[in-house]
């Protein structure tokens, strides 16, 4: 055990896991710091839960190991069962007591003479106080998930473990929960990792994002970083809008259809221009024309057509009303360039290579 | 905060590993009688009855199987239309009076035919009170097919009912729509959608005809279950006694699997009905006609039932005949009916769990034992045993740990469905929950698994209850001597004419009865 791990909430190193020949984790390797809300994201099927499931106990990796608070609880010949490895776990169907009340749910994890304190005291960190006597079928879906989070919390464990705790909320209530759980775990100055699907619940609440794709993490680092600077393509695209050129760079710069920008690459690599940072001007004499319009209420999305059939899509204000067939000249605030061919994902908490360049070019004049 | 200690090796046995050795104890009794039965059929056993014999059995007692089954569906259907897809008043109550007659034993039944009719019979006195002769003593197949009958039709009636109530108007629309006369509709859309309610029925009301003793063999019908007792009472050979069990056993598997094979293949699926399905207007006519259906069906079945027995008792009570109440065989029936429900809600848990939390290949193993002795005829199953604690293990033979034995591998569905229903209902998670907060496995079992379960152990530990109190075949053949139950005498007593006996003791069957009954049914309406 090496000693600068002792200090982590929790690290886990190279856990391999298959279920009947799939493989559902392939290397996955994780760190958590003192305090951080980790989201660990990724599509359905990529092994989120199966991880979160072998960090709680639930389930034995086939090799790997697994450290929470400096102790190894998954090693070679190692197993802490999970009742003894303080993890607080909340699960995506809340998984409360049905025949206890709140205040006995809240309690089921403590010991002592100081429970009852305890217990009002995270049920008022959580905003249900008064609700103690009630029965889990009592209460609304959110006050559920309180009451989940409440119990996770009460014995004070070592680290939250959360399994798409928003996923039975609908989408307004989902908004509203998720920030107030973010400032209750802050309050309660716990680490927390949280597997997600979601992608704008985890760039709206996380301190770290671990994106994950086929049994492994493949990039780590803060929100805006990793959505700035994304280390593959999959990662990119996962994140949010993005499309994608084929382009030549030579002698310092790279020449697309939308403009030339610096770099210090050469030969063939792969643009990225993300929705949001293409402008688009209504332009009588333009060269290029609105193809598609889809109107969201706060902005719009429009496809534009650039000479030689291509395609980008701006995010813009949705004023002036563009409709298809509409000539407009666009600029580009910023690219992201990756290697071409890709190489195979990157180590963890790499920085990727790519650097967004500010420019502004105008079609035509 | 403490600090994890890491345990040096993983566990030698995990806890699911534990609860499959406990179920696979639990289970293993269960292979005696099975594995006897399969021994009776291509062992020498089964070549001990004549051929003849045989097929005359076969014959009869697929007739009587069919006859009932035919008989039963249709008035069951009949009643369960005029209930819940007509505008007849007074639906709730008919159902109601319509399933009472399901506590009946059959044996009760046969006292009722029986003490109804002949010289004394209360339906006699009527009859000659009126001016008219006396009824004489039905027996042989149309005695049988009658009762049997009468007690089968609330099988159906309660398979069916659900079954109607959900029909999806939309499919009978789209059907008209498509332009289907109502003929085509009802054969093309509404039957195959009752099918299977119809056919669960009719498969209850089937394997319930085909392992009857107490009505065959009080009314005098030769079926394989009266010939199995006849030649176990009459003989020191087992063995053509043994065959015939075999036999009967194979008859029964045949009719399950013949049941499974047919099964329709399409799924109906369609969205849950928002509106009910249309009813049927009925004209005053009508109504009377289905008051007049109905109302018969109640008389016969529960009205006359009730009656004969009650006469029978003020009788016994006027003539000084009830000197000798049954009080002990009540303690008897009461006593061994606990033990068997407390001894079932003990041993299912562990067959729950492993069916439920912790499924492996072996689950369907399990699940397929457990059944498939529930499937097989009761003095089949007793017969076995006799052979086996003869045979193999001699102290038990005739034991009370025999019989509560016994009945609880018989009956372990009936407590085995409610309580994987109860598990089934929480999320395993919430287990995981209460390992994660701290709690080993067996105290997660006790304070969160346990609790769970208990409305379907409760439930189906009544249902067990209910179940071991009318048993009479099995407890004829296996209960320790001069183990008298509220059932033996019924049976006896009646036998030998003494329907006064008789009568008290199935009144009183009925009346204990009442109570588990009233918790199964409180734990299906809640649900």
């Amino acid at each position: 055990m090496n000693s600068s791990a002792s200090h982590r909430p929790l690290s886990a190193h190279a856990l391999y896991k298959s279920f009947a020949g799939t493989v559902a984790l392939d290397g996955f390797t994780l760190k958590v710091g003192i305090g951080t809300l980790l989201t660990v994201l990724g599509p359905s099927g990529v092994g989120k839960t199966t991880a979160l499931r072998i960090l709680a106990g639930f389930e034995r990796p086939d090799s790997g190991t697994v450290q929470i608070g400096g102790q190894t609880v998954n090693g070679p010949g190692i197993f802490v069962p999970p009742e003894r490895r303080q993890v607080g776990m909340v699960f995506q169907d809340y998984a409360l007591f049905p025949h206890f009340d709140v205040a006995r749910n809240v309690a089921f994890g403590l010991r002592g003479s100081r429970r009852r304190r305890r217990v009002a005291e995270v049920l008022e960190m959580v905003g249900l106080a008064g609700l103690e006597e009630r029965m889990p079928h009592e209460l609304s879906a959110g006050q559920q998930q309180r009451v989940a989070l409440a119990r996770a919390l009460a014995p004070r464990p070592q680290i939250i473990l959360a399994d798409e705790p928003f996923s039975n909320l609908d989408a307004a209530r989902r908004k509203r929960l998720r920030a107030e759980v973010r400032s209750i775990l802050r309050e309660a100055e716990t680490t927390a990792i949280m597997v997600t699907h979601d992608q704008e619940e985890a760039l709206a609440i996380s301190d770290r994002l671990a994106l994950m794709d086929q049994g492994r993490v493949v990039q780590t680092g803060p929100p805006d970083h990793v959505y700035r600077n994304p280390a593959t393509s999959w990662v990119a695209e996962f994140l949010g809008d993005a499309d994608f050129f084929d382009a030549e760079a030579r002698g310092g710069r790279i020449t697309t259809p939308f403009g030339t920008f610096p770099t210090t690459r050469t030969g063939r690599v792969k643009v990225m221009v993300r929705p949001e940072s293409v402008t688009v001007f209504p332009h009588a004499q333009a060269n290029a024309v609105v193809v598609y319009r889809e109107f969201f209420g706060h902005d719009q999305l429009l496809s534009v057509k650039l000479p030689g059939d291509i395609i980008l899509r701006a995010r813009c204000w949705p004023q002036p009303a563009l409709a298809p067939g509409d000539p407009v000249a666009i600029s580009v605030d910023g690219i992201h360039i990756f290697d071409e061919p890709q190489k195979p994902p990157p180590p963890p908490d790499s920085s990727p290579s790519g650097i967004p360049i500010p420019q502004r070019v105008v079609i035509p004049p | 905060m403490g600090v994890a200690r890491p345990v040096p090796q993983p566990r030698a046995l995990p806890p699911n590993t534990w609860w499959w050795i406990l179920a696979g104890a639990v289970m293993l009794p269960a292979a005696a009688p099975l594995g006897v039965l399969a021994y009776g059929l291509v062992g020498g056993a089964f070549g001990a009855v004549p051929i003849s014999r045989l097929l005359q059995l076969a014959v009869r007692t697929g007739a009587l199987a069919v006859a009932v089954t035919c008989s039963a569906v249709l008035i069951g259907a009949g009643a369960a239309w005029l209930v819940s897809r007509t505008d007849l008043p007074g639906a709730t109550v008919a159902t109601t009076l319509i399933t009472i007659p399901l506590a009946v034993p059959s044996f009760v039944g046969a006292l009722t035919l029986l003490g109804a009719t002949g010289a004394d019979g209360v339906l006699s006195t009527i009859s000659i009170w009126l001016g008219g002769g006396t009824i004489r003593y039905p027996s042989g197949f149309w005695a049988a097919w009658l009762v049997l009958t009468l007690i089968s039709v609330p099988l159906v009636h309660l398979a069916v009912t659900p079954a109607m109530r959900s029909l999806n108007p939309i499919l009978e629309e789209a059907a008209r729509g498509l332009g289907a006369s109502r003929v085509k509709v009802f054969r093309t859309v509404t039957l195959p959608q009752l099918r299977p309610a119809l056919t669960a029925g009719g498969l209850l009301v089937g394997l319930y005809t085909l392992s009857d003793f107490g009505a065959v063999s009080l009314l005098r019908y030769d079926t394989f279950t009266r010939a199995i007792y006849l030649e176990y009472a009459g003989r020191v050979d087992r063995r053509p006694a043994l065959g015939l069990a075999a036999a009967l056993a194979a008859a029964a598997v045949l009719v399950v699997w013949l049941e499974r094979s047919t099964r329709a293949r399409g799924v109906w699926f369609t969205a849950r009905p928002r509106r009910t399905a249309r009813v049927v207007r009925l004209s005053p006519v009508g109504k009377a006609m289905g008051w007049g259906f109905l109302g018969s069906l109640i008389t016969l079945s529960l009205l006359i039932p009730v009656t004969v027995l009650t006469a029978w008792m003020l009788r016994g009570l006027i003539s000084g005949a009830l000197a000798d109440p049954p009080w002990a065989e009540m303690g008897r029936s009461i006593w061994v009916s606990l033990l068997t429900a407390l001894a079932a809600a003990v041993v299912v848990a562990p067959v729950a769990m492993v069916t439920t939390r912790f499924r492996n290949r072996w689950a369907g193993l399990v699940e397929g034992g457990a059944w498939a002795l529930y499937g097989v005829p009761h003095i089949a199953v007793g017969m076995a045993m006799i052979v086996f604690t003869l045979g193999m293990a001699r102290p038990l033979y005739q034991t009370l740990t025999l019989l509560v034995g016994v009945y609880v591998i018989m009956f372990l569905p009936q407590i085995l469905g409610p309580s994987r229903d109860s598990l089934a209902k929480v999320s395993p998670s919430v287990e995981e929950a209460a390992a994660s907060l701290g709690r080993s496995p067996i105290r997660t079992f006790w304070e969160v698994t346990l609790p769970l379960m208990r409305p379907g152990l409760l439930s189906g530990a009544a249902l067990v209850f209910l179940t071991t109190l009318r048993e009479l075949p099995a407890t004829l053949l296996l209960r320790p001597a001069g183990f008298e139950t509220l059932a033996v005498r019924v049976w006896s007593a009646t036998g030998e004419g003494f329907y006064t006996q008789g009568a008290l003791a199935g009144l009183l069957l009925l009346l204990i009865a009442a109570f588990p009954l009233a918790i199964v049914t409180r734990h299906e309406l809640i649900r």
